[in-house]
């Protein structure tokens, strides 16, 4: 009996505010005063997004073997491939003067 | 009906109440007062048009979801439709619709060549990943289609919006135009990104706006800002950019408030070192070490010369107008006073910058960015702040002037200006056919 009155008064003291504070992430500890009969329009306190909840899906499909993952360009049939240093750019090397 | 949906219809009912009256209950004080033209006033009293789109965009999973986006076009009279779109689960028509009101009337107030319009999807974007919120962007985009152009309607972004998605829509507009039309159709939307665009200066505008009307009020009352005192509602982009650009001027921030609490400190806050401890504390001012917490009473009872509302609306009313121990009230917030906090303040002879004044650098520099692209032109931000002072400036002393005039509080002042402009273009331009 004791608990069902616990959570009756825990779900009547439940506010669910409607406009902005519906999906902002700092609704539950919000201090500034709302009514729930004026759902919030503009808030410079907001926070519902911060950029993909996921991480971004890569634009290009995935190399299908190990060789094209590591070497790009040129490099992926250069003899010199397995023993260069050079810095190379993420995009891969289209110039190179080494390139055999 | 049962009890649970008549308490829904209930809720919705006043929730539509509230909206529309926040909008209406100004525009009619000030029609009332300036004795605005009947037949104008009718025109004023609706949106033009009203655009629903419903489009299905193909999730990740290969389901297919449908979306229901908005774009309410209230007036252009003035110049193209001007306003955001907000992403959010609440858009619905009626918020669209005041949202686009209210853009009419801020456009109008500091005199720049645009109408009003909002607009928005349905959805909560944070449900979405990237490439789902780039399909449901483009398509919403070509759903829209030729009623958003760069000379018709310029959207924005608002609430859940950023600059990524204003490249989004400005890449997919593009991809409809013919090839010799695209580079002249850039300024589709604003707010894009710099590189794609956008215009420097935009981050701190409204913050920036804050300042150049305080810097005004001041000279007009003979009130030194060095050494004068002020507390900010707000330390999201409007209350810190307003905050560190007061610092220069000698001003004393004495106490700030987000949403997990108030600081106060009677020997003054560093704001620059405020704002460094929410860059480390999840953009939040809560637990600042220079500073004591204080509840939200003794916090707008802080005894100082400026109380800056840059948080959310309706947070000076009844109750709490009269606590408030202020000369001047600058709203950086879109309305943080409601009408009876408003009347309080006015006999209390509280001075207020109203917010379609304050709060209007943010599309002052919009409008900016929207000139560099149609002319083909990079301003740097010693040139965009010139002349987006200039632009406060002259706004600032017309809507002071009509308070004079007019014998009435600013915010009614502001609102006269916007509508005897488009009283007057209505009458010059008289009604077809």
């Amino acid at each position: 009996m004791k608990t069902s009155t616990v959570k009756e008064t825990k779900k009547a003291t439940k506010v669910e505010y409607q406009g902005l504070c519906s999906t902002c992430k700092n609704a539950k500890d919000c201090v500034f005063p709302r009514s729930v009969e004026h759902p919030i329009m503009h808030c410079d306190e907001f926070v519902g997004y911060e950029g993909p909840r996921t991480k971004a899906i890569p634009r290009i499909a995935k190399p299908s073997s190990k060789e094209e993952v590591e070497f790009k360009g040129l490099c992926r049939n250069c003899e010199n491939r397995h023993h260069c240093v050079f810095p190379k750019p993420a995009g891969g090397v289209w110039h190179c003067d080494e390139y055999r | 009906m049962n009890t649970a949906v008549r308490e829904k219809t209930e809720t919705r009912a006043k929730k539509k109440a509230s909206v529309y009256d926040n909008v209406t209950r100004q525009f009619d004080k000030a029609a009332d007062l300036m004795k605005l033209d009947p037949e104008i006033r009718k025109i004023l009293a609706k949106t033009t048009n009203e655009v629903i789109v419903h489009f299905p965009v193909k999730m990740e999973d290969g389901r297919v979801e449908m979306f229901t986006g908005y774009r309410v076009q209230h007036n252009n009279a003035l110049g193209p439709y001007k306003g955001g779109l907000r992403f959010h689960p609440a858009v619905d028509i009626d918020e669209v619709r005041a949202l686009a009101t209210w853009m009419t009337w801020k456009s109008a107030i500091v005199n720049i060549p645009f109408g009003g319009a909002k607009g928005g999807i349905q959805c909560d974007p944070f449900k979405y990943n990237q490439a789902e919120l780039e399909r449901i962007t483009r398509r919403f985009t070509y759903a829209l289609g030729s009623n958003i152009g760069p000379e018709y309607d310029i959207p924005a972004p608002d609430v859940n919006t950023n600059p990524q998605i204003m490249a989004w829509i400005l890449d997919t507009f593009l991809s409809t135009m013919p090839a010799h039309e695209r580079q002249a159709s850039v300024h589709v939307v604003t707010g894009k990104p710099v590189e794609s665009g956008g215009s420097i200066g935009r981050d701190k505008a409204t913050g920036q706006g804050v300042v150049y009307t305080i810097e005004e009020w001041s000279r007009d009352n003979k009130f030194n800002l060095d050494g004068a005192t002020y507390f900010v509602q707000g330390y999201g982009n409007v209350g810190s950019w307003a905050s560190r650009l007061l610092k220069p001027h000698g001003s004393i921030l004495l106490a700030a408030q987000d949403v997990s609490g108030s600081i106060f400190n009677p020997k003054g806050i560093d704001p620059d070192d405020l704002y460094e401890y929410t860059q480390k504390n999840k953009g939040l001012v809560g637990g600042y070490p220079k500073a004591e917490p204080v509840d939200h009473k003794t916090f707008l009872a802080t005894k100082a010369d400026i109380f800056i509302p840059a948080a959310l609306e309706n947070q000076i009313t009844r109750e709490t107008a009269p606590t408030l121990k202020v000369k001047l009230v600058a709203e950086g917030a879109n309305g943080p006073t409601n009408p009876e906090g408003d009347e309080i303040l006015y006999e209390k002879g509280i001075s207020v910058l109203p917010d379609v004044l304050c709060n209007a650098g943010g599309v002052i520099v919009s409008y900016f960015e929207w000139l560099q692209n149609k002319r083909s032109e990079f301003w740097d931000l010693e040139e965009v702040d010139t002349k987006l002072h200039r632009k406060l400036v002259t706004g600032y002393q017309r809507v002071r002037d009509t308070a004079a005039e007019h014998k009435v509080d600013w915010r009614t002042a502001a609102y006269i200006v916007a509508l005897t402009r488009l009283e007057t273009v209505y009458k010059e331009r008289g009604i077809f056919p």
